[in-house]
């Protein structure tokens, strides 16, 4: 009876497999077209002096490339910018959405309103919240006008060099915001309510509930939110391409707005230094991976608990 | 989902979107596929002619191919590859020159060309001995480098300089208009007040900056003269107009562009050029403001040459026959038809009698143009960054670096002296 059984199984668990190869096929094929083998590409390209309007005088040039990027105060520039900007927007963007998952999963009237208030921004284009943004923290604009008000430099937002990364920032996360907000609003709602009432009958206050509960079952959803977000704001380069190119480019005003992904783009598209771009490419997947990795170590030594 | 098996899928998430990334730096090919289908066989008479602009540019680039196909040898069709702007013609041609399905002819203006040309995108026009004696001297040469010729000018118009008339009269600046940068400084300090600016010196673009450059009797020379006493002075000049508040940048106005500035009326006076007129009909037709020389200083005088031109590349496989129909794409009618359609200053003199007609305003430059010298970057486009971002630190940053310290330091990098 025993036996049957296993064989039974196995034959299943063989179709499932062979039903589950042939769907994910036609992904797989388009994966290693357009990304696995452009990436390996890269890395290849990445040793090389190469430019496109120079294909036939490609040279192997060793490291040459990682030795120069680690030399070079603008990339140096690019990566504290960069880095900055994660540290920074992704505790931010996290604890808001959080936030918001919290109020919106109570039971109150106009709910659905207010969730699908706080997803639109995500479903419009980076370089329309972008424009939007401009006008109103311009010198004289609204959100500029109520800040100088309270404090802030009279001036434009996004001309000013100290103050256009935070206006990036703050743009980046009221765009995303809604997003991870669905992100926690579904973990909330994977939650038993088995589990609160339990803790209801231990005594248990609310705090203690979100605390001792709610927030250690949501741990996976705040890894994947972390992970997510985390790679979103390394790959930040809509907002600052709509922000600066019709004066400065790039990177304007001095520097203020380089990142990583935009100085890639600057040298592998503007300076058509492709070799170069390549291995900005390399370590900044490098760089994710690498904190992915971290979070995958923390997440599992239940340093989140 | 497992605990275990939403971490292995963030992980294999973050590695594909990074890897995403990295696809965007290696797969030239799928940019190319982005831009447009093009044919891979090019010796059967089919030619494709790359540009960037609006569908008035369109119109002016379909009118100076009629009839090509009766009078060039050999062409069958010419297409048409209209990039949307300038940098996405300048982003997406050289993926397409690496694997070889650029387009055969491109229009662009003398701004950019310089790299193409020293990097061998362009092709050398010289064996043709085409006849270029009715073409302004000062706009072939914006197209030469190094003795030889790497494209045919179809523009050739100088930098002017815009005051908005009405403000000027308002302030009670006279009727004579400045002559020199001096004469413009003491008149932005009339002219700034009630939230307007004297003049809009667009930094964030270094087309303007390279104005006064030249104006002062300097300019860039390919990277020979970064750091030449002129250009120090220009840039000292630049520097001392934003240190006084006299000048205003088109991104601290919350505009795009300088042109917007001036017919927003937010500054009186601006370096301009012939795209200002529609500007203006458009924007501003209230406004009234006139064009005159661009002021001199430094004891000198000089402008800027803007001019589009035609030019092959390199790797087009009938170099003959695509330089023919470059040539035949700037002949006069197909340039008066582009002044009427676009507003650009023909090239060819003969072509010059109905522009003159047509855009009155713009007759000061007849005064000057023979004198405007092309812009004359440095080939590496890296120079044009680190200049505006030079600026931006002084403008914006508080940044105390001297102009000499600045071009001095560029000359370094950049100078090819």
């Amino acid at each position: 009876m025993k036996m049957k059984k296993m064989k039974v199984k196995e034959a299943v668990s063989f179709d499932e497999k062979r039903a589950g190869l042939l769907l994910m096929l036609p992904a797989a094929i388009c994966w290693v077209l357009w990304f696995f083998i452009p990436f390996v590409q890269s890395v290849y390209l990445s040793f090389f002096d190469y430019s496109y309007l120079k294909p036939d005088a490609k040279q192997f040039i060793g490291l040459q490339n990682y030795i120069h990027m680690f030399q070079d105060p603008k990339f140096l520039l690019a990566l504290k910018n960069t880095l900055l900007f994660v540290v920074i927007t992704v505790p931010v963007m996290t604890l808001i959405s959080l936030g918001l998952a919290i109020i919106l999963n109570t039971k109150f009237r106009g709910r659905g309103i207010f969730r699908t208030i706080y997803f639109i921004p995500y479903t419009i284009a980076g370089v329309a919240v972008a424009t939007m943004f401009m006008y109103l923290f311009v010198k004289g604009g609204i959100m500029q006008s109520f800040l100088a008000k309270i404090g802030f430099p009279d001036v434009t937002w996004y001309a000013n060099v100290k103050l256009t990364m935070p206006f990036i920032g703050i743009l980046f996360i009221w765009q995303l915001v809604g997003f991870y907000m669905i992100y926690y609003l579904s973990g909330m709602q994977t939650i038993s309510e088995n589990v609160y009432e339990a803790s209801r009958i231990d005594g248990a206050g609310k705090w203690q509930t979100f605390r001792y509960v709610t927030l250690p079952l949501l741990k996976p959803t705040t890894y994947l939110v972390i992970v997510y977000s985390i790679i979103q704001a390394f790959q930040l380069f809509d907002q600052i391409a709509a922000v600066t190119s019709a004066s400065g480019g790039l990177g304007s005003p001095a520097g203020a707005t380089n990142t990583l992904l935009t100085y890639f783009y600057l040298n592998s598209f503007k300076y058509y230094k492709v070799g170069y771009g390549c291995a900005i490419a390399v370590v900044l997947f490098l760089i994710i991976l690498l904190v992915s990795l971290i979070q995958k170590k923390l997440s599992g030594s239940g340093e989140f608990d | 989902m497992k605990m275990r098996t939403k971490r292995i899928f963030a992980l294999g998430l973050a590695a594909t979107m990074a890897m995403t990334m990295l696809a965007g730096c290696g797969n030239d090919k799928g940019a190319i596929a982005a831009s447009g289908e093009k044919e891979t066989s090019k010796s059967d008479g089919v030619l494709t002619v790359g540009f960037w602009g609006s569908s008035g540019e369109d119109e002016a680039v379909k009118a100076s191919l009629e009839g090509v196909e009766d009078e060039v040898e050999g062409v069958k069709e010419v297409k048409l590859e209209q990039y949307s702007t300038v940098n996405d013609f300048y982003d997406k041609l050289p993926g397409q020159i690496a694997a070889g399905t650029a387009p055969d002819i491109i229009i662009a203006t003398n701004e950019q060309h310089l790299q193409l040309i020293a990097d061998g995108a362009l092709a050398e026009l010289d064996d043709y001995n085409f006849d270029l004696s009715g073409y302004a001297s000062n706009a072939v040469e914006a197209w030469q480098y190094e003795g030889k010729q790497y494209g045919i000018p179809i523009t050739a118009a100088a930098s002017t300089f815009a005051v908005n008339t009405d403000m000027w009269q308002e302030a009670g600046l006279g009727d004579t208009y400045p002559s020199t940068w001096d004469e413009v400084y003491e008149a932005a300090k009339k002219l700034t007040k009630d939230g307007v600016s004297g003049i809009c010196i667009d930094i964030g673009n270094i087309f303007h900056p390279t104005q006064y450059m030249n104006s002062f009797g300097g300019g860039w020379k390919d990277g020979a003269g970064i750091n030449s006493d002129e250009n120090i002075a220009g840039l000292e000049y630049i520097f001392k107009m934003f240190d006084e508040g006299l000048a205003v940048t088109a991104k601290d106005a919350g505009m795009t562009w300088d042109g917007e500035v001036f017919a927003g009326e937010k500054c009186a006076m601006s370096t301009g050029g012939t795209w200002y007129v529609n500007t203006m009909r458009e924007s501003a037709p209230d406004v009234n403001y006139a064009f005159i020389p661009m002021p001199g200083g430094n004891q000198k005088e000089g402008s800027t040459l803007h001019s589009y031109g035609i030019a092959v590349v390199s790797k087009t496989e009938d170099e003959e026959m695509a330089a023919n129909v470059a040539y035949y794409m700037s002949r006069q009618d197909a340039q008066e038809k582009r002044a009427e359609l676009i507003g650009d200053r023909p090239s060819i003199e003969a072509a010059l009698p109905a522009f003159r007609e047509a855009n009155p305003i713009l007759n000061v430059m007849d005064d000057y143009i023979d004198k405007a010298s092309s812009f004359g970057y440095p080939a590496n486009q890296e120079f044009k960054t680190d200049f505006t971002t030079a600026l931006e630190n002084h403008i914006y940053n508080g940044d105390t670096t001297s102009a000499k310290e600045i071009l001095d330091t560029l000359a370094d990098n950049y100078g090819t002296k």
